[in-house]
């Protein structure tokens, strides 16, 4: 079902038949966006209930002032990264850091497929400031327009591109010199 | 020299791919899950992990707090450098350098800069 035909159902008061449409939509592109930052399955499987009860709660709210797609994207992030901030604060109880609780997740995460290379892109990532993780997971992996991301995260294009190239360059580097180091 | 410059993000095509797998059929079963209990079944209840760490937080203050009492010293060695007479331009210049640096304009402050105004990444290199 398309954004158009979901925000008409939305529209017309059909607030079950819009859900499930969105469920059946995002569930699968939500996910990977949460993953990314949360790492572990369990972890995004928790999440993404969570994201999409706040969806059904607030959907007979949606006044049509964004895209739907933005619309859900933005709850998605907000809480994909209120989630990291309490897993940082579990790390300050726990005596250790976020980068390295993350880094533990991804080594012990019996969903974790990739090579070698790829662990050290996800844990490169894991190193990165809030904003700029975040416009590079948009950016890179799901290639979003600066436009749609700025949207979503109610910050500029010039700001964005900005923290892209800055995350770039740092993870980069980084992978540059952990191929030199084999 | 640039054109020999390997861009490894760029190189190597699997890295845009996810390396993370989820259960088989997880999708499906989730989809199904929401679509008939709205996940109201899986909602859980939250531990107060802000209160823990406000707990935590003030613990770590208080603690701050005592050590630093008994171990403040009046004036810093930095204090006795400066009023002191012996001083020479030598060790004036060495103590502002190092206070200079800790709030020096990085590159990367420029580089924000000049994309926030702007200038285009192409135009920077």
């Amino acid at each position: 079902m398309t954004d158009q035909e979901i925000i008409a159902l939305q529209r017309s008061g059909d607030y079950n038949q819009a859900f499930n449409a969105i469920v059946g939509s995002y569930s699968e592109r939500l996910y990977w966006h949460v993953r990314r930052f949360l790492c572990s399955h369990d972890d995004t499987n928790d999440l993404l209930q969570d994201i999409f009860i706040k969806i059904w709660k607030a959907l007979p709210s949606f006044k049509g002032d964004s895209r739907i797609y933005t619309w859900i994207y933005r709850i998605a992030t907000n809480e994909a990264l209120n989630a990291l901030r309490r897993q940082r604060l579990i790390s300050l109880v726990e005596f250790t850091s976020l980068t390295e609780k993350m880094a533990g997740k991804i080594d012990e995460d019996p969903y974790f497929n990739g090579d070698r290379l790829q662990r050290e892109l996800h844990k490169a990532i894991q190193k990165l400031p809030e904003k700029q993780k975040l416009v590079f997971n948009m950016r890179y992996f799901d290639e979003m327009k600066y436009e749609d991301i700025a949207e979503i995260t109610g910050t500029s294009v010039g700001a964005l591109k900005a923290s892209y190239h800055h995350a770039y360059n740092k993870i980069k580097a980084e992978l540059e010199e952990k191929t030199l180091d084999d | 020299m640039k054109a020999l410059d390997k861009d490894i993000l760029k190189d190597v095509q699997n890295l845009r791919t996810m390396p993370y797998a989820t259960p088989e059929g997880y999708f499906d079963a989730f989809k199904e899950k929401m679509t008939s209990d709205r996940g109201i079944s899986q909602q859980k209840t939250h531990v107060p992990y802000f209160a823990i760490a406000a707990v935590f937080a003030l613990l770590l203050a208080a603690g701050a707090f005592f050590i630093q009492r008994d171990t403040q010293e009046e004036f810093t060695q930095e204090d006795y450098i400066v009023f002191s007479d012996d001083m020479t331009n030598a060790i004036f210049y060495e103590t502002y350098e190092q206070y200079a640096d800790a709030d020096a304009v990085t590159e990367e402050d420029i580089i924000e800069y000049l994309i926030y105004t702007g200038t285009e990444i192409e135009e920077l290199y």
